[in-house]
């Protein structure tokens, strides 16, 4: 076998090392946290917009069911609310709460733009609403919450990526 | 140099969203008397616009740390290109929703496709002048 001078068997334990490192990161799952940060916000941001869901379809004075009855194709756009707020408990019931060995790796890696999903969606209802029937002070209880879900996407972005780094 | 270059490029395009959506407002004014612009929804156009290009930012920052973890090349650079972009072609869109009397839904799709879109564009643009500084390689 071919004797290695010092810097080169440096560099073939280097690249070995590397090797290794990446077989195990393709093997193994990304590490998990003991408990996901921000768990409460996002809690509060799904069940936040499940309510709004249910007000507007149980409370025809609301300002969505209101707005609604003038634009139906809207109910459509609280669909799509709805599901993405049932995807964000799912993942925090799966992957904050549940034990290690169960996972949902797909909502995890896309929660941000689960919650700036929300966040637009949320952003538009209020729109709609201000085109119909021009500006009211509840709007701001929307904005309130699309602007929580737009910084937890951020922040827990951030967050996640330099955990797992 | 190429920063430089980059941040010639990235005022005068702000200087063009500006002026454009200035002079198409005033166009639709003027051409149009009746059509009003209100300044509630255009507030509100602006905030759904930069929250598209928000996403478009989050995206590419999230392909961004999982190739290459640790701080963010320029990052002041970074969201003003996707911004910028957002707001050009989301303004526009808004304009051209507002000057054709859209149903609100039209309107609202057109805004957040236009700005994503514009972001995902405009950033494509810049990494194609100066692509991301090259940092040190993973051990």
């Amino acid at each position: 076998m071919e004797e290695l001078t010092p810097a080169a068997a440096a560099i073939d334990i280097r690249n070995r090392l590397r090797t290794s490192q990446a077989i195990s990161l393709l093997m193994d799952k990304p590490p998990r946290l003991p408990m996901g940060r921000y768990w409460m916000v996002r809690l509060y941001v799904a069940l936040s917009v499940i309510t709004n869901c249910l007000v507007a379809w149980f409370e025809p004075a609301s300002l969505t069911a209101q707005m609604l009855r003038a634009n139906p194709t809207g109910w459509w756009l609280l669909s799509i609310l709805c599901v993405l707020a049932t995807v964000t408990l799912a993942d925090i019931f799966i992957n904050d709460w549940l034990p290690p060995q169960y996972s949902f790796p797909h909502a995890r890696e896309h929660r941000h733009l689960v919650y700036i999903a929300i966040a637009i969606g949320t952003f538009c209802l209020t729109y709609a609403i201000l085109k119909e029937r021009g500006y009211t002070a509840l709007l701001l209880t929307y904005w309130v919450d699309a602007g929580f879900a737009a910084g937890v996407a951020a922040l827990d972005l951030f967050a996640r990526r330099r955990e797992f780094a | 140099m190429t920063t430089k270059f980059l941040r010639a490029c990235l005022q005068a395009l702000f200087w063009i969203v500006v002026t454009t959506n200035f002079a198409l407002a005033a166009t639709a004014a003027s051409l149009a008397p009746s059509t009003s612009m209100p300044l509630d929804q255009a507030l509100l156009s602006f905030v759904i616009c930069t929250f598209s290009g928000v996403a478009a930012l989050l995206r590419r920052i999230d392909k961004e740390l999982k190739t290459n973890p640790g701080p963010l090349p320029r990052p002041a650079l970074f969201c003003a290109m996707h911004l910028f972009g957002s707001w050009l072609a989301g303004g526009l869109a808004f304009v051209a929703g507002q000057q054709q009397h859209f149903d609100v839904w039209a309107e609202i799709g057109l805004m957040i496709v236009a700005s994503y879109i514009g972001a995902a564009w405009v950033e494509a643009f810049a990494e194609k002048l100066s692509p991301s500084t090259p940092r040190e390689e993973m051990p």
